[in-house]
């Protein structure tokens, strides 16, 4: 990311406003949904439910966090910002899922 | 984007989400919407069937019809007549034959005599039901991921929708008429506001439809990716493997069949909406078992699904139903959000409500797309040109908003007009929508934006008007003969078909009349007519 900074003001504000939708769209779409699909697995295993429902309440989330992170990809001050945000948040279920050995 | 507050992010988002798949929401809430009434549309496409009148003997008569045409069947299906469907459907399974969906055979009998009906060959509402959730010709699976992500989308614009409006209150209460832009905006929020509840559900209730194909991490993680292990865990499986056991024992020992109507009797006992299909297994031997099934439950929870009876065939002796396990919370969740799509439990009010529910969210989408072109047009006057991108969604707009109702009256009428011994005949109604819904995607290119939506506005009309006329020629389908017998099933679709003529061809007379306003801009597109313009939707 450091690398590409000079790259990155050389730009025109058009290409420059351009690269910005396309950064943040990809997090919106790709990371959005890493977030949503992390948070469904891990939740399936940590919500203290019966294992069928805990799956079903899960995934039946799953949608409403997918938006919620959309949402947060255009809104957050700076894309870096959304993209590090993001980043955390699916570190917390990634962690878990690691730790109950569920990933490999 | 880094200026820009909360809301107007929102408003940016949703701006875009709405445009890039704002035609493809139009068509999926527009044939989703007439889904609502895809039985009562089937009903109408079938002439053949208006003249089966159902009583309390219909049941009777389709034993009597499988008793001979089927005497020896494994099994016998029959669907009783509905409110929503008044002929008999029957269908029955060979012996050996694997029971299940699309097999048997199928005959469809008129309710007051028993007789089979020759009924045209023809998808029905059955094809705008599948086409809303699985568009055509596409392999299944990639239709129904483009269409679960223009949901999501959906989701997106809503929600971003609604976050954008600081006064979204307010703003319901507000129109503005004649005020070019502002009404459009004004027509947009009143559209979506109504009716937002319904928006927020259906698209939510979409998405769930579709969850274990969008979202399989949790079965993934939870049963290692063992979707069977996961349903049978969840109870999904109800009853379904002790009745092959029970046809496999064992030679046939012939036996005389219980008579039906005591059986149906203490049904009704029961069941005050009565019985809606009767299963017979191993009719005509000892074996027999018949299975009555509720009209239509009661409870959301349980996804309105009815309760069932099972009788020995022989001796017509109630027999134990294996008990239905109490749902859940998160089961309750996912049934009453379900169920509220499909509406299966449905009465006639709940329906019309969100059958006009519907209409009003395809309306919001229709008034979205057409509030994209008119906020750019001082844009463009300052340009002094046209940018094809501007051009693009102004064809889409009209071949889409205007033109999928023109090509679902040109549906209707391949239904009518097509002779019924042609090959492949329900194939063609099918092209016949597609191909008028090409060239109403093609035909705005050729004309100016104002002729085009005209064009296609007074076109929908004359074909929507002209389908009650034609059903005058049919000899039980007349709109003055269903109102008179208060056949209110035909009656409706009818008038429906009138209302729809009325909306397009009202649009099209207030697009004639705009003048656009020549000192503000010579080339205004004429916004008043697509004022009217999403009423198409009916």
């Amino acid at each position: 990311m450091l690398m590409s900074y000079r790259f990155f003001t050389d730009l025109s504000a058009t290409a420059r406003y351009r690269l910005v939708i396309l950064s943040r769209s990809l997090l919106a779409i790709g990371g959005g949904y890493l977030f949503a699909a992390l948070s469904t697995a891990s939740l399936a295993l940590a919500l203290p439910l019966p294992r069928p429902q805990a799956v079903l309440a899960a995934t039946q989330l799953s949608f409403a966090l997918y938006c919620a992170v959309i949402i947060w990809a255009f809104a957050a001050a700076s894309a870096r910002r959304a993209w590090l945000v993001t980043a955390g948040l699916c570190a917390v279920p990634a962690i878990h899922l690691l730790f109950k050995g569920a990933l490999s | 984007m880094k200026q820009l507050g909360f809301r107007q992010t929102n408003a940016w988002l949703h701006t875009w989400t709405g445009l890039l798949l704002g035609w493809l929401l139009y068509a999926v809430f527009l044939t989703g919407t007439l889904s609502f009434f895809h039985q009562e549309i089937s009903f109408w496409m079938k002439p053949e069937l208006h003249g089966s009148v159902a009583d309390g003997s219909s049941a009777e008569r389709a034993i009597e019809r499988l008793q001979q045409l089927a005497p020896d069947a494994a099994q016998w299906s029959i669907s009783l007549p509905t409110e929503r469907n008044p002929a008999l459907d029957v269908q029955w399974f060979a012996q050996g034959e694997r029971v299940g969906r699309g097999g048997g055979q199928r005959l469809t009998l008129n309710a007051a005599t028993g007789e089979p009906l020759e009924v045209r060959e023809t998808r029905g509402g059955g094809f705008l039901y599948r086409f809303h959730f699985e568009l055509y010709g596409m392999p299944r699976v990639t239709a129904r991921w483009i269409v679960a992500i223009a949901t999501m989308v959906m989701l997106v614009a809503i929600v971003s929708g609604v976050v954008t409006h600081k006064k979204i209150f307010k703003d319901f209460f507000t129109f503005r008429p004649r005020k070019g832009q502002r009404s459009w905006l004004d027509a947009h929020n009143a559209t979506a506001v109504l009716a937002l509840p319904f928006h927020f559900m259906i698209t939510y209730s979409g998405l769930l439809l579709f969850m274990y194909m969008l979202m399989p991490w949790g079965v993934s993680s939870a049963y290692q990716g063992d979707m069977q292990a996961y349903f049978s865990e969840a109870g999904n499986r109800r009853g379904a493997p002790e009745r092959g056991a029970e046809r496999s024992a064992g030679v046939p020992v012939a036996a005389e069949l219980t008579a039906i109507a005591p059986l149906l009797a203490q049904a009704q006992q029961q069941w005050p909406r009565g019985a809606a299909s009767i299963q017979v297994s191993n009719p005509n031997t000892q074996r027999a078992q018949i299975e009555l099934r509720e009209h239509g439950g009661d409870s959301l929870i349980e996804r309105g699904r009815g309760q069932q009876m099972r009788f020995d065939g022989v001796t017509g002796a109630p027999l134990a139903m294996p008990a239905t396990p109490p749902t859940s919370v998160t089961n309750a969740v996912y049934n009453v959000f379900s169920s509220l799509h499909l509406i299966r439990f449905a009465g006639p009010p709940l329906r019309w409500l969100f059958f006009i529910s519907g209409l009003l969210g395809t309306a919001m989408i229709a008034t979205g797309l057409v509030l994209w072109v008119v906020k750019r047009l001082p844009e463009r006057r300052k340009l002094g040109r046209t940018p094809f991108g501007h051009r693009l969604v102004e064809v889409l707009n009209v071949g889409t908003v205007a033109g999928l109702p023109l090509a679902i009256a040109a549906y209707f009428w391949a239904n009518r007009l097509l002779p019924a011994g042609l090959a492949q005949r329900s194939d063609w109604e099918i092209r016949s929508f597609l191909i008028i819904w090409l060239l109403c995607l093609l035909h705005p290119l050729l004309r100016s934006h104002k002729r085009a939506w005209q064009e296609q506005l007074v076109a929908g009309a004359v074909l929507f008007a002209g389908l009650p006329l034609f059903s005058l020629a049919l000899p039980h389908s007349g709109l003055p003969a269903s109102l008179a017998s208060g056949n209110w099933l035909l009656a409706s679709m009818d008038l429906t078909l009138l209302a729809s003529a009325a909306l397009l061809a009202w649009a099209a007379y207030k697009l004639g009349c705009h003048q656009p306003a020549a000192t503000r801009s010579p080339q205004r597109p004429p916004r008043k007519a697509l004022a009217s313009a999403e009423e198409v939707s009916a």
